[in-house]
């Protein structure tokens, strides 16, 4: 369970982030979503202690995660996996190599037991073979894949996800929900998941925090969504005229 | 004011490339493939340069005596002494510097602006020890031996390219080149290369860890890392000819 109390985030006088509390509960995947430029990935930065907050707590299963030693911060950090926007993989290392990589940094095991696991998790995320490759010679959804393959190479608690599916194909961004959704539950992670795809909230989000101004501005799930009368909400969920067919035909 | 600002900002990058590694036995590969990256793979460019340099240091020394109150072999030692204080230290050091430099500038600045360092940040692991250091060692390290071959390419290349040329004779080049020999000239050399390097590595990572924005600002990084090694390299190279040699 990831708690954040009061966040508060500031560049000069622009504030970005104002009085942000929310708890995304474990076993569940947690959606962020909102408009571009609103704040969601300052908030994303700032939970992963990429950015520091101005003000407010963040608690990861109790454990303070601001202010804290480089040591004790580090403990948290080791059970965070994240998947980038552009899934961040080292040019410099095979498939396999990129797996391995936390591995090396934080267990003792042996190249034996690395290359057991590597092969695990490629399996799971329907990379078996591809060790070998580079990332130049991978496409976006492979190249996702094994982001998220080295997001849970070590068995985090807590999995962010920046944008899943952008700049996939449809069939590829269901794949990627699926193997979020799936990976979630099979690790009873919490999971937190930045997106702008309606098609993803509604196929795998449990709870959704709707981000504006740099606030929380609705929270709901993937049923109340569709029935929410929050005219903020409303314009973003149905942007485009397709989705507001549907919002009148399910209504 | 700004260079206040990057001065600050250079300090407390080098305080956290300084602090203890995560895991050391990592970083042991990584300083070999560095010193292969920047040494190993330098030794071509840096053997033709200064092999050309030392030719033309003899040729040029060659065509300026006049003189017959001065002996010819005086064109053996001016080569020595040019190619040994100067040219193998400094002038290496600067073309490792536009060659190694902007490779480190742009590979680290690469690395930030496709959020590559954030996934190294977020996975626990100290990003500026992990890919730094090791860079800065390597530097250190290979870099003496890049500029003691440079010195030996030099000062016998130079001398080949005189004699065949016609602007001296063995016997005197020979008599010149081995003229009042102090090892210390050698030791200088060296203790220079050993800050040039220092100044090279680490500045260039700097640039390219502080890069903000796309393909555009790595490029601009790796330029200023070239400009600012270079500027650097002279001062310091001022400051420690004061030191060492006066």
């Amino acid at each position: 369970m990831i708690e954040l109390k009061g966040i508060e985030k500031s560049f000069g006088s622009l504030k970005v982030l104002n009085n942000v509390s929310c708890v995304f509960e474990t076993g569940k995947v947690n959606f962020i979503i909102g408009k571009s430029g609103e704040g969601k990935s300052v908030l994303t930065k700032c939970m992963v202690g990429l950015m520091p907050v101005n003000a407010g707590t963040i608690t990861y299963d109790g454990e303070n995660f601001i202010n804290v030693s480089r040591v004790e911060k580090k403990k948290i950090l080791n059970n965070i996996g994240m998947l980038f926007q552009g899934a961040a993989l080292f040019d410099s290392m095979t498939v396999g190599e990129n797996i391995q990589f936390p591995m090396k940094m934080f267990t003792p095991m042996t190249k034996k037991e690395m290359d057991k696991r590597t092969d695990e998790i490629l399996e799971q995320v329907g990379l078996s073979g591809k060790s070998s490759l580079f990332p130049s010679e991978l496409s976006g959804g492979m190249k996702k894949r094994t982001g998220l393959a080295r997001a849970i190479a070590l068995n985090p608690k807590y999995l962010f996800v920046d944008e899943p599916n952008s700049g996939l194909d449809p069939l590829t961004s269901i794949k990627i929900d699926g193997l979020v959704r799936e990976i979630t539950d099979r690790y009873n992670m919490t999971t937190i998941v930045i997106s702008h795809d309606m098609n993803s909230v509604i196929e795998i989000a449990d709870t959704i925090q709707f981000m504006s101004k740099g606030e929380f501005a609705w929270s709901g799930d993937r049923h109340s969504i569709l029935k929410s009368n929050h005219p903020l909400l409303n314009e973003f969920v149905f942007a485009s005229q397709f989705m507001r067919e549907i919002k009148d035909k399910f209504r | 004011m700004p260079i206040f600002k990057s001065v600050g900002t250079y300090s407390a990058l080098m305080g956290h490339v300084f602090s203890k590694p995560e895991k050391t036995r990592v970083y042991f590969p990584l300083i070999v493939k560095e010193m292969d990256k920047i040494g190993l793979q330098s030794v071509g460019i840096v053997s033709l340069l200064v092999l050309f340099m030392g030719g033309v240091v003899a040729i040029q020394t060659a065509s300026n005596i006049d003189s017959g109150w001065i002996p010819r072999w005086t064109i053996g030692f001016t080569t020595r002494q040019s190619i040994i204080l100067e040219f193998s230290s400094t002038v290496v050091c600067l073309i490792i510097s536009g060659k190694v430099g902007s490779n480190i500038a742009s590979e680290i600045g690469t690395m930030r602006i496709s959020d590559q360092i954030d996934a190294l940040d977020i996975m626990g692991i100290n990003s500026a020890s992990f890919l730094i250091l090791p860079k800065i060692i390597a530097a250190v390290i290979i870099l003496p031996f890049l500029v003691v071959l440079a010195m030996f390419v030099g000062v016998v290349g130079g001398g080949a390219i005189a004699i065949l040329s016609g602007a001296v004779s063995y016997n005197d080049f020979e008599y010149g080149a081995q003229y009042a020999f102090r090892a210390y000239d050698i030791f200088y050399s060296v203790i220079k290369t050993v800050f040039f390097a220092f100044l090279m590595s680490s500045i260039s990572a700097y640039h390219g860890y502080y890069t903000h924005g796309g393909a555009l600002e790595v490029g601009q990084s790796s330029t200023r890392a070239v400009v600012y090694s270079i500027v650097m390299i002279m001062i310091a190279n001022f400051l420690l000819t004061q030191l060492l040699l006066l």
